[in-house]
């Protein structure tokens, strides 16, 4: 009796082995590949600068200090823990969120740098950045308005 | 210390002044309470038992006055066991100037007391933040030792280049003198020692590369040459002749540094090699026979391996083999070597909160004050298998 069923589960995985790996392989890729969500930087629309992808690596890894007209830069970011910073680090740093911090804390206690604020939402990122005309955050959607100014990051 | 101040307060008045007032001033700190518990061995002091509570608190400030101009500082409270001095300590104020450059390039010096490039964890060492475990791995950051790479009173050069793929080169160079406390003379020789050890012009190189977000590599070298003037006396306290000596550390030491990163896992590994001697001078004609024996390699390679896996962004867990050894054969073996296997676990409970614990599996005892008692009749650190439970709470604002 054993042996029939065994013959029988066999022949079903042989016809359906094809169809399997097919299922198998899209869950797997389904898996291993988040879902790419964009991220825009968000700025006061005092400063409507376009940066580079090095300006923004230097702005946010605290290297760069100052706008172009000489402002103090007020570095704006959300908690290790948010998705839209761990997909910030990776898309526009190339950095995991650990060594962005990492990197934060070695510059901010060796005394180069300024350390930065942490908000808990993005509505409190928009909020803090519309408040501060020298501030520079990050956002999931754009954001287009008279105190507000959003570029996609590539 | 007393002189730069006065130093950095006549040149911000000729700086500050003509910045106009698009400076910023950020400042913070921290707080830790740490629990260390030694089943034999004298890790903590030589007066408190084999265990006890250690303290570090630190406020920084960073003044940014210009895009040129910037003056930092960091003041730390300690009270970290008999063998360290507590209370206050600058651990670095300095003066930095930033030379104008494109955004390639980075080129600024430091003036005043600076933190010296040790390792990946050395400029920061005493931040609980920014190190990976409570104890750091003794071979290359050797607790007794602390201030002979931590910091010195001098002038840094630092060098940085980018490039547009996101690639970090850097040169660091600094001239400099360290800055010893008595409780240094005790750790080296004994409790009874005392005087102050005087550096002299001591020098530090840096490279690093970051290729990627994945690979970090760091190469250093560092001259150390140190004085105890006129504090060593050989012959008993009731005896009516004096041995006096004048003892010298002089040392070159290498450190290479290599670290792969992924986004759940850190691996890194160390290596560092210390090449030099101690000699004294006898200072009358009585001493002068006995200063051979202070002679004496201090040669010795250690390195470490660590794994860090991340499981969260609240927790981590450590493992950690490390290994220092003198090569010099007259060093008995107790002294000689020095194991330590290290698991941990790291609970970033909150964004301002940590909570660390970690154990510790020694073999020798080489890096453990003193590491050559003048007191004959003491024996210090007898047990050759011994373990450390370490727990800490920090907090940072």
């Amino acid at each position: 009796m054993i042996v029939i069923y065994w013959r029988n589960l066999t022949q079903f995985l042989k016809q359906r082995t094809t169809a399997l790996k097919i299922v198998a392989l899209f869950f797997l890729v389904s898996l291993s590949i988040p879902i790419h969500a964009e991220v825009w930087l968000l700025t006061h629309s005092n400063q409507q600068v376009e940066l580079s992808a090095k300006q923004i690596r230097a702005i946010f890894s605290l290297r760069q200090k100052n706008w172009p007209d000489g402002q103090v830069i007020e570095l704006v970011v959300m908690d290790d823990n948010n998705d839209l910073h761990k997909q910030f680090c990776l898309d526009a740093l190339k950095l995991f969120p650990y060594q962005l911090s990492r990197i934060w804390e070695r510059q901010i206690y060796t005394g180069t740098a300024i350390a930065p604020t942490i908000v808990n939402s993005e509505q409190q990122m928009l909020d803090t950045i519309k408040n501060n005309p020298n501030a520079i955050g990050y956002t999931s959607q754009e954001v287009s308005n008279e105190e507000l100014h959003s570029t996609i990051v590539d | 210390m007393k002189n730069f101040i006065l130093l950095l307060l006549t040149s911000l008045s000729v700086v500050v002044f003509p910045a106009q007032a698009k400076g910023k001033l950020s400042w913070g700190g921290f707080v830790s309470a740490s629990y260390i518990d030694v089943n034999a061995n004298n890790y903590y002091g030589y007066n408190s038992g084999d265990s006890g509570p250690l303290f570090e608190a630190g406020l920084r400030g960073f003044w940014y006055i210009n895009p040129n101009w910037s003056v930092s500082g960091l003041v730390i409270a300690q009270e970290s066991g008999d063998w360290f001095e507590s209370g206050l300590d600058v651990d670095y104020l300095s003066l930095n100037y930033k030379v104008p450059t494109n955004e390639d390039w980075e080129v600024g010096f430091k003036l005043g007391r600076f933190k010296i490039s040790n390792g990946i964890y050395g400029e920061t060492r005493d931040v609980p933040f920014t190190r990976p475990s409570i104890v750091l791995p003794l071979s290359v950051y050797p607790h007794i030792l602390k201030e002979q790479s931590l910091r010195a009173d001098g002038i840094r050069l630092d060098l940085d280049y980018f490039t547009l793929n996101g690639q970090q080169y850097k040169f660091a160079a600094s001239i400099g003198k360290e800055a010893f406390d008595e409780s240094f003379s005790r750790r080296f020789f004994g409790q009874d020692q005392g005087g102050t050890f005087e550096s002299e012009w001591n020098s530090s190189l840096h490279f690093s590369a970051r290729p990627n977000a994945n690979w970090y590599l760091g190469l250093e070298y560092r001259r150390l040459k140190m004085h105890l003037k006129d504090s060593i006396d050989l012959a008993p306290s009731a005896s009516p002749v004096s041995l006096p000596f004048d003892f010298t550390i002089d040392t070159d030491q290498y450190i290479a540094s290599l670290q792969y990163a992924q986004q759940r896992y850190e691996i890194t590994g160390e290596f560092t090699m210390r090449r030099g001697g101690t000699y004294a001078e006898g200072k009358n004609d009585a001493a002068k026979p006995l200063a051979p024996i202070f002679d004496g390699s201090i040669d010795m390679n250690a390195y470490y391996l660590q794994g860090i896996f991340i499981v969260n962004q609240q927790w981590n867990l450590l493992a950690r083999y490390d290994n220092s050894h003198f090569i010099d054969d007259d060093i008995e073996t107790n002294l000689r070597d020095l194991e330590d296997f290290t698991l941990g676990a790291t609970w970033n409970f909150h964004r301002n909160f940590q909570l660390k614990l970690e154990h510790h599996w020694f073999v020798g005892t080489s890096m453990l004050p003193p590491v050559r008692d003048l007191n004959p009749t003491r024996s210090n650190n007898p047990e050759r298998y011994w373990r450390l439970f370490a727990m800490q709470l920090s907090y940072r604002f």
